[in-house]
């Protein structure tokens, strides 16, 4: 190689660069995989799991490996968990063991458990919810029959067993799901609860009903509660003037007691008191509509009488 | 090589090729110079694109060749997987390097509004009717059941806030992943929907222990006394639901949004409201009567005792004023006797006298009866005119 074809090849040192990383890249994708921290991945060689010397499937962690090209194939799955509200069973009608009708609607929480079992059984996503459909109808179905309506449904919060018929058909569901399936369910729940159609008329029937009955009752408790505040508060009225009498009547006594000590002084001349007393009557009992008649026996009208200006004193003296 | 070499452009001698190849060869020349330029400016945004920011409202993680990746704390608390936001980080280009932003500082929220409301057509576009459909299809039409067995229409709304963005993103599955695979029609599976389905199943579990009445008063007396709120209960199961699947979500609040019977038993529901009214308000104006009552009865009772308190001062006063005048007119009677009474008693003439308007004096006419016609009744109008005196 010449010199200058040496300095040629210095100088294109970026296209040779690039052409190398464009290849190393290339070459890395072609015989290495990524694993998600998300996803369970498997390597199939000609469409057989990689199994390690035990004979368990490989499951690969999270991060860069090795493949060989076109002969393995990588296999994938999420491994987080996610909701499923089944499809054909969503809502079932289902009979209690008192003969109720009810509608029921679960939805399970579930993940890949046994990624080895799991690829086995499922080719993908929808054949693994499809079965497990299967199950969670199979177990709704034997576990809400043994059990009554007022068990799903009850006021008394200690007779409703909601959770417990839920918990009874996730221990059921669990094992068969993980050992048929390799699929984990971690939770089951209701998400709805009903009455078939045709019976929920009969609820509407019975619900006015009631409402009726509600209604008249509502009002003659308000009515009676009512009644009962009213003669609550004329007793209450009654007794509070009865009270104020009562002690209007001692106040008035103690006064009539207190006066009754100063009417010892009258008893020095009754009949003066006497006297002093009618006069006092008289200007009280007399009003401007009042009509006086009076003759003139009557002091100072006898001053009408002929010879009034004669003093039967002075006369005397005479 | 050397072959190779001599193809290149820069190889060819310039004496053995004509103008046009001189021109081609200039052409490349400055061909390559650019593509020098454009590699070196790849490798410079290759660089420098890895910069990112993780916004004040998300969180981050980073993950390179798939496996997450940890780092440091700066104060020695150990390692954490999560990037918090704020702050300038650095990744290797994808696939190296891929980072996950989890929306851990903003409120979210779920509803559970087509769960348990009935369906309505939005083709419709009308208010459903007053009196309306006799029945409710399961799995069209939603609703809850009460614990005294009734059926009611509920809508809820949850906020939350991602408090574990790694526990949030690698335990639960994300749709915006499916998304991006799948498109935008990807069924939903993930933490929306699995929060949402916790909510209803903590709604149905407990409004099916409460009756109407108390799901519209919204709160109900316990067995001990105590008071508890429908909120509060629901919450609780939520939050205990949420603890079970550890989904490293927050609730920040719960609401009740709506709770209506269905159409068909509306007009029943609101006969009962009507007269819960008029129970309400017969009640509330028996207590304004009482109220009236008792405050007329404590006035009353007052005013008696006052009168009698008045009575009290007044009789002693009174006696005592009579008293202290008797023994002074005593004091004077006992001096002279006629003087006093006569004395006594003209003063009390004059006063009566005075008071009265009608006066009538008649003279004596010896000894038998006396006729005198007079009208008493009706009141005579007041005449100005002195008195007459009959003769």
């Amino acid at each position: 190689m010449s010199e200058a074809n040496k300095k040629n090849g210095f100088t294109h040192w970026p296209v040779v660069t690039l052409a190398l990383l464009v290849v190393g890249i290339f070459v890395v994708a072609m015989v290495t995989f990524q694993v998600k921290e998300t996803e369970y991945a498997i390597l199939k060689t000609f469409g057989k799991p990689k199994v390690d010397a035990a004979g368990k499937i490989i499951e690969y962690a999270p991060g860069l490996h090795f493949r060989w090209p076109f002969i393995d194939q990588v296999w994938r799955h999420d491994k987080r968990l996610q909701c499923y509200e089944l499809s054909k069973g969503k809502h079932e009608q289902i009979t209690t063991k008192d003969q109720y009708q009810t509608v029921v609607s679960t939805f399970v929480l579930w993940r890949v458990g046994d990624p080895g079992l799991f690829l086995r059984r499922m080719k993908s996503t929808a054949e693994a919810e499809k079965n497990l459909e299967s199950v969670v109808r199979n177990s709704r179905a034997e576990v809400i029959p043994q059990h009554n309506f007022s068990e799903l449904v009850n006021i008394n919060s200690s007779e409703s067993k909601m959770k417990q018929i839920e918990d009874e058909m996730l221990s059921r569901i669990k094992a068969t799901a993980m050992q048929e399936y390799g699929i984990e369910v971690t939770k089951l729940g209701f998400r709805q609860l009903g009455f078939p159609e045709a019976v929920s008329s009969k609820v509407f029937d019975r619900m006015k009903a009631e409402r009726a009955s509600k209604s008249e009752k509502y009002l003659a408790e308000g009515k009676s509660e009512a009644q009962r505040i009213r003669s609550e508060a004329d007793r209450k009225a009654n007794a509070i003037l009865a009270e104020a009498e009562a002690e209007a009547k001692r106040i008035r006594g103690q006064g009539d007691e207190a006066a009754a000590k100063y009417y010892a002084v009258f008893s020095k001349n009754p009949e003066l008191a006497k006297f002093l007393r009618s006069l006092e009557a008289l200007k009280i009992s007399l009003g401007a509509n009042d009509t006086l008649i009076l003759d003139t026996e009557t002091p100072p009208f006898t001053l009408f009488k002929a010879g009034a200006t004669e003093l039967k004193g002075a006369a005397a003296a005479k | 090589m050397s072959e190779e070499e001599n193809r290149t452009p820069t190889a060819v001698e310039p004496e053995q090729v004509d103008a046009g190849m001189h021109a081609l060869v200039r052409m490349l020349k400055v061909l390559f110079f650019c593509l020098r330029i454009l590699i070196i400016l790849v490798f410079v945004y290759l660089l420098f694109s890895g910069m990112f920011r993780v916004d004040e409202q998300y969180e981050a993680m980073l993950f390179r060749f798939g496996a997450l990746q940890s780092r440091v704390l700066e104060s020695g608390q150990g390692e954490t997987s999560v990037l918090t936001s704020g702050r300038w980080y650095w990744a290797w280009p994808y696939p190296i390097d891929w980072v996950k932003m989890i929306p851990a500082q903003t409120s979210a929220s779920v509803g559970s509004v087509n769960v348990f409301m009935p369906w309505v057509n939005p083709q419709s576009g009308q208010a459903p009717e007053s009196e309306g459909p006799s029945t409710l299809k399961p799995g069209t039409d939603g609703y809850i059941l009460t614990g005294d067995t009734n059926i009611m229409h509920t809508s809820w709304e949850l906020v939350y806030r991602v408090d574990d963005a790694s526990r949030f993103y690698l335990d639960f599955y994300d749709d915006q992943d499916n998304e991006k695979q799948s498109g935008k029609h990807a069924r939903k599976r993930g933490t929306e929907l699995i929060i949402k389905n916790l909510l209803c199943n903590a709604v149905i579990q407990e409004m099916a222990t409460w009756t109407v009445e108390d799901l519209y008063a919204t709160s109900r007396v316990k067995t001990d006394g105590g008071i508890e709120n429908i909120k509060d209960n629901v919450q609780r199961r939520l939050v205990a639901l949420l603890d079970e699947v550890a989904m490293g979500i927050q609730v920040q609040s719960l609401n009740m949004l709506n709770l209506q019977p269905p159409s068909a038993t509306a007009e029943a529901f609101e006969e009962v409201n009507a007269s819960t009214e008029r129970g309400r308000s017969e009640i509330l104006e028996a207590r304004t009567y009482r109220d009236k009552t008792i405050l007329e009865a404590e006035g009353r009772s007052y005013q008696i005792i006052n009168e009698a308190k008045s009575y009290q001062t007044k009789v002693v006063e009174s006696v005592k004023a009579d008293s202290s005048y008797f023994e002074t007119v005593l004091r004077e009677y006992d001096l002279n006797p006629d003087t006093m009474l006569t004395a006594l008693y003209t003063d009390a003439l004059r006063e009566v006298l005075a008071l009265v308007d009608n006066k009538y004096v008649v003279h004596k006419r010896g000894e038998g009866q006396q006729e005198l016609r007079l009208q008493l009744s009706p009141i005579p109008e007041k005449d100005n005119r002195p008195a007459e005196v009959g003769h």
